[in-house]
């Protein structure tokens, strides 16, 4: 092909294309949207005038530049294609030509559009406009989600026509969400993010799956899964997407002053009586994830039992500060006056224990299920926010290894640190051997029969604690031990996710404090059956009593109680 | 049709034409004062006077070898960098009349363009997809040149001048890059300057030097633009200009040597030729840029009967190959949309946050081994690229897709160019959150 | 190549019109044509549709809130609505001869910058000023607003006559 030939086919082509561009720059969508609505608009025109003013103008782009909200100017171009939204006669319209329905004093010149209803207001094309990609943080937004949008302009107390904001708002107390989670002039968890200007910073989509699902979009996260009806959601979502940091209204001194204000607040004092322990726990909403009576939040233990199994200075304490005894535990520290703490605990503990029965299944069903599982394999419902998590009565390995002393202390004592109470109230010891035995036949799918091991164990810890040895095992620590018990020793290595039972939290004082130094001794040198504890006994015998000493160390417990963390 | 060459006078004297003259002659000698030959040449020596009066002697001789316009010897590379160079630049230049450099405005800007804004959509889309086609041709281009052996001596140097306009381009686009203030800007930005801090002692400096700042911000934005718009530009015009004249001081493209052409040069190996002269002692050749031109120039080596002019075949074919790309860019324009995600947020890191694309393999990379990965191994590459036509001792191969003599060095670079496009594809397509292997499909 | 040659040549010598010359005149036009259309493109995309200054179309309310025989002044765009009766007009405050913006006088308009004098309806009555102050369109929205549009100018003495 002689390139005169190969030109002359080129420049067909590029006329080809260029007709291409001129149809792709052209074909604009609004320029469908204004003519449609002018040919509307001309049988519908009220007068005369009117008519003269439709045929005067011309496809055009419409924008309103909006000042005065927030820092920046905005800038709608939204009536381009919404031409009739202040053409009354458009009533009966179909989107995007329709009337907008009355907005009491919201004139559209005025305020614009996406003040109200989100999108991208510059842009021209539909999808764009809309926000129909997933990069858009605020896509148009859909009745009863625009109510959101109302509450930046329209601060506490809201508006009547706000009555998912409103409800949404009592929800996230009656759910407890603010147990958790801060929102600035509501809340002032600090367990949970803070929730000050969530509305700015995700989706609606975004916001309804982290309460659907919380390990959606934080694998690691502690926050249960609520049981909510969809109308609970939905109101929760549009309070948190009401969320954004300052209102319009407000202005940032008046703002500060206040938070200030609200910083300093101290939490209200309360008559240390029954009646106002029940108010609070009542108000509290304790019952979104505890069980009290017939009101049941299938997240936490039963607090029904609790005037048995604990006693008043123990909920006093726990309500202070939850992490305290058990110190793993997923109940937020409330903002509670300490006559209000105490009120709650004089309300739970007066209340009547309920009777158990004699048989151990009836016994299990009415103590143990809520946490160990109908099953009996850790899968209660509370169990998902408990740490450590309950035993699983499944694992036959640990349940044949483990002495039956050692179980029947647990169910009579408790085991500190962790959620396990004493039943001691309950149950003597003859059932407590019972149950435990009702126990492994039940739940046991297998006997496998322990090779006896002959356990060689010293007297007595031959290593003396000193500072400088627990020191230097840091070392040792920080090879054998780091995977699974992590950096900290707080049980939250990098392994730690994929094991069950998890591995014990080495700084829990509580729990340590009731452990001797031979029975650490043992677990380390021969491992925990049934768990991921592996067998060290490869290692010099002195080391092994120096890594004692380091648990000590990191619990502060036995030599190292009182003394320093380290 | 017959075109009249008006007579110069050899010797205009003292006469003054009269006024009626001097009027009715204007058109023309306006014409003739831009032109400075007739509107279409017809013979030969018309044809060789075109092109030699005009400002296409700067890249043409008068005539061409009629391998130079055989579409094998080059596959047009070079020209089609250039030519979606000079569609960047339009289209670059167009754009700047409706954006802002600032982190508030520029986003909002981006919107503007896609619908309120005539045509605005059309031209980033053309100015996109060409700066994306400028990286993918200006890399073709190199291999071309290294795989026909063209960049061995006297070529040397015009090769150095093209690995630094392909540094160049990288650099452009990643400028480019960042302009648009959208979240895939802004991470891709913060991804990619994150790697030059794995640099030794000066990694931090380097980064806060080019960000103006700790974080991609206003001030980077700020920054690229003025790179992207005013420095790398002029850097790289100055540059092209260098690089098309060399083509052609250098003796134009290269071309397999044979025993009746160009004798006396390339029968004598390298290390035996005579030691050239820096100033040749020729009369009337006295412009110190000879220092840029070690060798003497070799436009002309007896073949003359395999020559064309180069009106109109050369300058044919190249209009031809303008056309072709305004015509694929305008086409990859209407059919896709250069992307626009949200507008940049510090808060929000996309997972896996990924370099621009042609990083993607210095990224897959620092995921292996951070200092190697991000400085070492590129600056080595760098090096050898720069240093490639010096490194090639055994002479020979010029001209010629994958020469036998050179099969060993052809298979290096094939090599190292290939692992690099294949790290390149893992990191756009094989991995997806957490930097962990996916497929795309 | 030598084709080519022969072709210039066939073309110099004969009167008659090759078919490729003909192909090549078609090419050139097409790519003029096409780098008509580019440059016409270019240069309406330099042209903004729609400015981030001041609109050039603006909405002053309804016809009732302005009673008759009132003079309502918007400074920022430069236009005075008078209502008459059930008339209203617009009218430019912006002088015809250097631009300046035009006070409002008891007769009419004067100019600080250079002493024009323009008389109520917006014709010159002294100094510099080579034309009258401009009127602009007045219309009715179907919302029922009235509507300025300073890019429509008008002949003095234009009303849109509102029927109230």
């Amino acid at each position: 092909m002689s390139i005169r030939t190969a030109l002359f086919v080129s420049s067909l082509a590029l006329t080809a294309v260029v007709a291409g561009v001129i149809y792709a720059a052209t074909d604009e969508g609004w320029r469908h949207h204004q003519s449609g609505y002018y040919d509307q608009a001309l049988g519908r025109a009220s007068s005369q005038t009117v008519k003269d003013a439709i045929r005067a103008t011309g496809l055009e782009i419409k924008q309103d530049r909006l000042a005065g909200f927030g820092s920046e100017t905005r800038i709608d171009r939204c009536r381009t294609c919404h031409m009739a939204v202040d053409d009354p006669s458009f009533a009966d319209g179909k989107e995007p030509l329709r009337t907008h329905p009355p907005t009491k004093g919201h004139a559209s010149n005025e305020f614009g559009c996406t003040i109200c209803h989100e999108g991208r207001g510059r842009a021209l094309d539909k999808a764009e406009a809309h926000g129909d990609d997933p990069h858009c943080l605020d896509p148009v937004a859909v009745s009863p989600y625009i109510e959101a949008s109302c509450a930046r302009c329209h601060p506490e107390p809201y508006l009547d026509e706000m009555p998912h904001v409103r409800r949404g708002r009592r929800l996230f107390e009656q759910y407890a969400c603010v147990g958790c989670h801060t929102v600035r002039g509501v809340s002032r968890g600090t367990l949970g993010p803070d929730l000050s200007d969530v509305g700015s910073r995700w989706p609606i989509a975004y916001l309804r799956e982290s309460i659907l699902v919380p390990t959606a979009n934080a694998p690691l996260t502690q926050m249960p899964k609520f049981a909510m009806p969809d109308e609970d959601v939905v109101d929760l979502v549009v309070f948190l997407k009401s969320r954004r940091g300052r209102t319009l209204v407000e202005d940032p001194i008046t703002l500060r002053t206040r938070t200030r204000e609200w910083k300093e607040q101290r939490p209200p004092e309360s008559a240390e009586t029954v009646e106002a322990g029940a108010e609070a726990v009542r108000r509290r909403a304790c019952v979104a994830c505890h069980k009290l009576g017939d009101e049941d939040g299938g997240l936490a233990p039963d607090l029904s039992l609790v005037g048995a199994i604990r006693d008043a200075a123990y909920v006093d304490r726990h309500l202070g500060d939850p992490r305290r005894d058990t110190p793993d535990s997923n109940m937020p520290s409330f903002w509670i006056a300490p006559s209000e703490r105490r009120a709650i605990a004089a309300f739970l503990t007066a209340r009547p224990v309920p009777t158990v029965p004699a048989e151990p299944e009836a016994q299990y069903k009415a103590l143990c299920v809520r946490c160990h599982g109908e099953k009996g394999d850790g899968e209660g419902p509370a169990a998902h926010n408990l740490v450590p998590r309950p035993r699983q009565f499944t694992n036959s390995r640990f349940f044949d290894w483990i002495a039956p002393d050692r179980a029947w202390k647990a169910i009579r004592e408790g085991v500190p640190g962790t959620a396990m109470p004493a039943f001691g109230k309950f149950l003597d010891d003859a059932q407590a051997k019972a149950l435990f035995e009702w126990l492994k036949t039940r739940f046991h799918d297998e006997t496998r029969p322990v090779p006896p091991a002959a356990r060689k164990l010293p007297e007595r810890n031959p290593v003396a604690w000193s500072e400088a040895r627990v020191e230097a095992t840091r070392a040792v620590f920080r090879q054998r031990c780091y995977g699974c018990h992590g950096l900290l020793g707080d049980g939250k290595g990098p392994n730690a996710p994929d094991m069950l039972p998890r591995p014990r939290n080495l700084t829990n004082t509580a729990y340590f404090a009731r452990v001797d130094d031979l029975r650490i001794f043992e677990s380390i040198t021969y491992g925990v059956v049934g768990t991921g504890m592996p067998s060290w006994d490869f290692l010099p015998e002195d080391q092994r009593w120096d890594l004692v000493n380091f648990v000590r160390a990191l619990s502060r417990t036995g030599a190292a109680a009182g003394g320093s963390k380290k | 049709m017959t075109v009249e060459r008006p007579a110069i006078p050899a010797d205009p004297g003292d006469a003054v034409p009269g006024w009626k003259e001097t009027l009715v002659g204007m058109p023309r000698r306006v014409w003739r004062s831009i032109v400075r030959s007739g509107p279409i040449p017809r013979t030969e020596l018309e044809k060789a006077q075109a092109v030699a009066d005009n400002f296409f002697f700067h890249i043409h001789s008068a005539k061409v070898r009629e391998r130079t316009l055989r579409w094998k010897t080059t596959l047009g590379l070079g020209l089609l960098t250039m030519n979606v160079f000079l569609v960047l630049c339009v289209t670059g230049v167009l754009l700047m009349f409706y954006y802002v450099p600032s982190a508030t405005e520029a986003y909002a800007r981006m919107q503007d363009l896609h619908g309120a804004v005539f045509f605005g959509r059309f031209l980033r889309n053309v100015h996109r997809w060409a700066a994306e086609a400028m990286v993918v041709l200006a890399v073709a281009h190199m291999a071309r040149v290294f795989l026909t052996g063209s960049h061995k001596r006297p070529r040397e140097f015009n090769w150095v001048v093209g690995v630094v306009l392909l540094l160049l381009t990288l650099f452009m686009s990643f400028t480019g890059y960042l302009l648009p203030w959208d979240q895939l800007a802004y991470w891709a930005i913060t991804v990619g300057t994150a790697i030059a801090r794995y640099a030794p002692v000066a990694g931090d400096e380097i980064r806060y030097f080019l960000l103006g700042g700790g974080d991609v911000g206003g001030e980077a934005l700020l920054r690229f633009y003025v790179l992207h718009v005013a420095v790398l530009p002029t850097v790289m015009f100055v540059l092209i200009g260098l690089h098309f004249w060399r083509v052609r001081k250098d003796g134009g493209l290269a071309r397999p040597t044979s025993p009746d052409a160009s004798r006396e040069r390339t029968a004598v190996a390298p290390d035996e030729q005579p030691p050239f002269e820096r100033f040749p002692t020729v009369a009337g050749k006295t412009y110190g840029l000879m220092a840029v031109v070690p060798l003497k120039t070799h436009n002309s080596d007896g073949d003359v009967e395999k020559q064309v002019p180069s009106w109109p075949s050369a300058l044919g074919r190249e209009l031809l190959l303008l056309v072709v790309t305004i015509l694929l860019l305008s086409l990859a324009a209407i059919f896709w949309n250069a992307p626009l995600e949200g507008p940049a947020d510090a808060s929000h890191p996309p997972n896996p946050a990924k370099a621009p694309w042609y990083f993607l393999g210095l990224q897959e990379m620092v995921s292996y081994d951070a200092f190697w990965g991000g400085i070492g191994i590129p600056t080595v590459l760098v090096l050898l690229a720069l240093l490639a036509p010096y490194l090639e001792r055994r002479p020979g191969g010029e001209g010629v897709w994958f020469h036998p003599k050179r099969s060993a060095v052809n298979w290096l670079f094939l090599s190292l160019i290939g692992t690099l496009g294949v790290l390149t594809l893992i990191g756009t397509f094989f991995r997806g959150a957490n930097w962990s292997f996916v497929t795309p499909w | 190549m030598s084709r080519l040659d022969a072709l210039h040549d066939e073309r110099a010598g004969g009167p008659r019109r090759s078919r490729r010359s003909v192909i090549s005149w078609i090419a050139a036009g097409a790519f003029a044509a096409c780098a008509g259309v580019m440059t016409l493109f270019n240069l309406m995309f330099l042209r903004p549709r729609v400015t981030t200054g001041e609109a050039s179309k603006f909405r002053i309310g309804r016809p009732e809130n302005f009673s008759s025989g009132s003079v309502v002044e918007f400074p920022d765009a430069k236009v005075v609505v008078r209502r008459s009766g059930d008339r209203f007009s617009a009218v430019s405050l912006v002088c015809t001869h250097l631009g300046c913006t035009v006070r409002r006088t008891d007769v009419g308009f004067e100019c600080p910058c250079h002493g024009s004098v323009y008389d109520a309806a917006g014709s010159v009555i002294g100094g510099p000023a080579p034309k009258a102050l401009s009127w602009y369109r007045v219309s009715l929205t179907p919302s029922g607003e009235l509507e300025v549009d300073k890019q429509s100018v008008v002949p003095a003495g234009t009303h849109l006559e509102v029927a109230s």
